[in-house]
């Protein structure tokens, strides 16, 4: 016992040289690590606001998908702002009204009046995509509004989505075509 | 000390170790509910998308059929499966529609794990030729005021379609019989003067409307909808569906065009027996002698033939104003007999004598003029053929068939510009025009009092000029058409009133 007291009393402490390595090692290791841990956070970020936005993206394209196919009257087709009339399913001759519009970068979907936002961060205005796109038969664009009403067979549904334009990751968009049934000939 | 540490440190680490598995347990559990439950969905929309399109492909499949005129009579009344194989069943159901043309189908389709979807619709199955007054342009917007296929002060008797709506019909129209159509539009009234059907014949109304409804009565700069069912405004409609089908209008392409004349050609030349009338025994008649002499009569030196009214052999409308008024050509001696009289007209084709007051026309097949033309009564025709115009078509004074309209005698004009109607007539119930007429562009009539009996297709019928014109269906004429008229020969098929339902009882 006294010998191993004895021993360590008689060791003498680190040089300044060693100190001042053992320091660097240990700032280069913790960057290191820092840095990777970084890496994840970003990564982790990026995949849930990827899942977050495909999710809430998907599910509204879905739910305009359905109606616009069913569309019964074009009543309004502007690039962010689409009228439609729709037979409601259970009764014959009865017809709802549906509005699909961006304000304040929420997507609103209004039905006989009563509106409803179906997802929120909605960045076409921002970025200059339109919400809807309308195509003839065999797939030309229908530039002229006044033709629309008449010529179109499919409509382009873009939602583009960000919580925050100025930083990464960029904007999140989906995208679907629809095909009006009771517009085909 | 030493003894002390070591037994409060026995376990440790088992314990550190079992909570650590039980916390990446709960944590794996949750991750893979997450992710089933996320396939779940995706499962389950993608199945419920593949019974839609199982449902679409049957409806698809109906619609073929009903072109191609070949739906099995079985098939109308109950409950059919159409086997797609491995992708799964389709059931459908076709009821009969409140009109001949109209069917309503219910299509529910089955995936082979057993989701299901069903879609209604309605289907119109017609000929253009069916609707008799049929008016519209794919561009209803082109019009100030948006009137779609019809303007004017005159009456109209049958089947019309409109597409672009009646914003503004006044009292000095009115519509009879029946059924009206008016796709991407709606039905203005605006005073109890002019009739829409009557009380004792109230008509079907096919409107596809607006959000606010379909049809309307104007309150000063205001439309306010109004019942379609009460009579007020001079408005009598028996039924009102919004399902409106959507006709495509046909187009006298250039290939369409440069194939009607190769008929034309073909039909002129020596040694093609006749195609009308089909009933008369083919006499093969020296038609180079008629081409000759109609070069002459009609000063074209160029004229390929005499059903081919051209003055050189391409499609350039090079005829530029051609009038038939008072030229006499195509009489030949044709059965043979040593005789030109009324015995040889049962084999021409076409021939023409405006040499008298009453002027004859004697048309079968189909005669093809590269221009304007100007058509001078009055006239009668016999036969039963069609003048396809690549320019204009102006029409002054009477033409009408000698008798058997339209069973025997019917003449058809297929115009790709614009048709212009001018007759002055006394207002009595004589006919002044019986013609199967197509007209890419828009039928103007400039005069009162006209009397229209037979069909009319055009882009727009312009009667805001004239007072008093009647458009009269001729009933027989869809089934008794003269040759290539535009999309007489074609059944349209159109599926409206798409809609997703609850699955119907019996499926």
């Amino acid at each position: 016992m006294n010998k191993i007291l004895k021993k360590v009393t008689e060791e003498s402490g680190y040089t300044l040289v060693e100190l001042l390595w053992a320091t660097l090692l240990t700032l280069l290791v913790l960057a290191s690590v820092l840095g990777a841990l970084q890496v994840g956070m970003r990564s982790t970020t990026v995949a849930s606001k990827t899942t977050f936005f495909v999710d809430r993206g998907t599910a509204a394209v879905r739910t305009m998908q359905k109606h616009i196919r069913q569309a019964a009257v074009l009543a309004e087709t502007d690039s962010n702002y689409l009228r439609i009339t729709v037979e409601r399913s259970s009764v014959e001759n009865v017809f709802d009204t549906y509005e699909f519009y961006i304000f304040n970068r929420k997507l609103y979907k209004r039905v006989n009046g009563k509106e409803k936002v179906i997802v929120e961060n909605v960045v076409n205005q921002d970025v200059n995509v339109p919400l809807f796109r309308y195509f003839k038969e065999g797939g030309q664009e229908i530039t002229d509004p006044t033709l629309r009403k008449s010529f179109t067979r499919s409509i382009q549904i873009t939602v583009v989505m960000d919580d925050n334009l100025n930083e990464e990751p960029p904007q999140f968009t989906v995208s679907e075509m629809v095909a009006l049934r009771n517009f085909n000939f | 000390m030493k003894l002390f540490r070591a037994k409060e440190e026995k376990g440790v680490a088992i314990v550190t170790v079992a909570g650590a598995v039980i916390l990446l347990v709960i944590l794996g559990i949750g991750l893979l509910s997450y992710i089933q439950n996320a396939y779940q969905k995706i499962h389950e929309y993608r199945q419920y998308q593949k019974a839609l399109n199982l449902a679409d492909a049957g409806v698809d499949k109906i619609t073929w059929l009903y072109k191609n005129n070949a739906i099995p009579a079985s098939y109308v009344g109950k409950i059919i499966t159409l086997d797609f194989g491995n992708d799964g069943i389709c059931k459908i159901k076709i009821e009969e529609g409140s009109l001949g043309f109209e069917k309503v189908v219910y299509s529910v389709g089955y995936t082979p794990q057993g989701y299901k979807k069903a879609i209604k619709v309605t289907l119109f199955s017609m000929n253009i030729w069916d609707l008799l007054l049929s008016a519209g342009n794919q561009n209803p917007d082109r019009r100030p005021g948006g009137s779609g296929g019809i303007e004017g002060n005159g009456m109209v008797f049958g089947p019309l379609y409109v597409r672009g709506g009646l914003p503004n019909l006044s009292g000095t129209f009115d519509i009879y019989e029946g059924p009206l159509f008016i796709k991407n539009g709606i039905l203005v009234k605006q005073s109890a003067a002019g009739n829409v059907g009557t009380s004792s014949e109230p008509i079907r109304a096919y409107i596809d409307g607006n959000e606010y409804g379909a049809v309307f009565r104007r309150s000063g700069n205001k439309l306010i909808p109004i019942d379609p069912f009460v009579p007020e405004l001079n408005l009598f409609i028996s039924s009102l569906s919004r399902k409106v089908p959507d006709i495509e209008f046909p187009a006298l392409t250039p290939s369409e065009l440069e194939r009607l004349r190769g008929v034309a050609l073909n039909e002129s030349s020596d040694n093609v027996l006749p195609s009308y009338p089909q009933n008369v025994a083919k006499v093969n008649y020296p038609e180079w002698q008629i081409t000759a002499s109609a070069r002459v009569e009609l000063n074209l030196p160029l004229m390929p033939a005499y059903k081919v009214i051209d003055n050189d052999n391409a499609l350039n409308g090079s005829l530029n104003n051609f009038v038939l008024s008072n030229q006499k050509f195509g009489f030949v001696d044709a059965n043979g007999d040593g005789r030109i009289d009324s015995a040889d007209e049962a084999y021409y084709e076409f021939a023409f004598d405006g040499t008298q007051p009453q002027k004859k026309l004697v048309i079968n097949g189909t005669v093809f003029v590269d221009g304007n033309l100007t058509i001078q009564g009055p006239i009668r025709y016999t036969g039963k053929g069609t003048l396809i115009v690549n320019g204009n078509l102006r029409i002054v004074n009477t033409l009408t068939a000698s008798g058997n309209y339209p069973l025997i005698n019917a003449l058809g004009l297929a115009v790709k510009g614009h048709s212009t109607i001018a007759i002055q007539s006394a207002n009595d119930n004589i006919d002044d025009i019986q013609v199967a007429l197509f007209t890419e562009g828009d039928v103007v009539f400039t005069n009162n009092n006209t009397r229209y009996y037979g069909a009319l297709i055009a882009g727009f019928i312009d009667m805001t000029s004239a007072q008093n014109i009647q458009l009269v269906l001729a009933d027989a004429l869809p089934g008794n058409l003269p040759p290539s008229l535009p999309a007489s020969e074609s059944n349209i098929v159109t599926v409206t009133g798409w809609k997703e339902i609850a699955v119907p009882p019996g499926f």
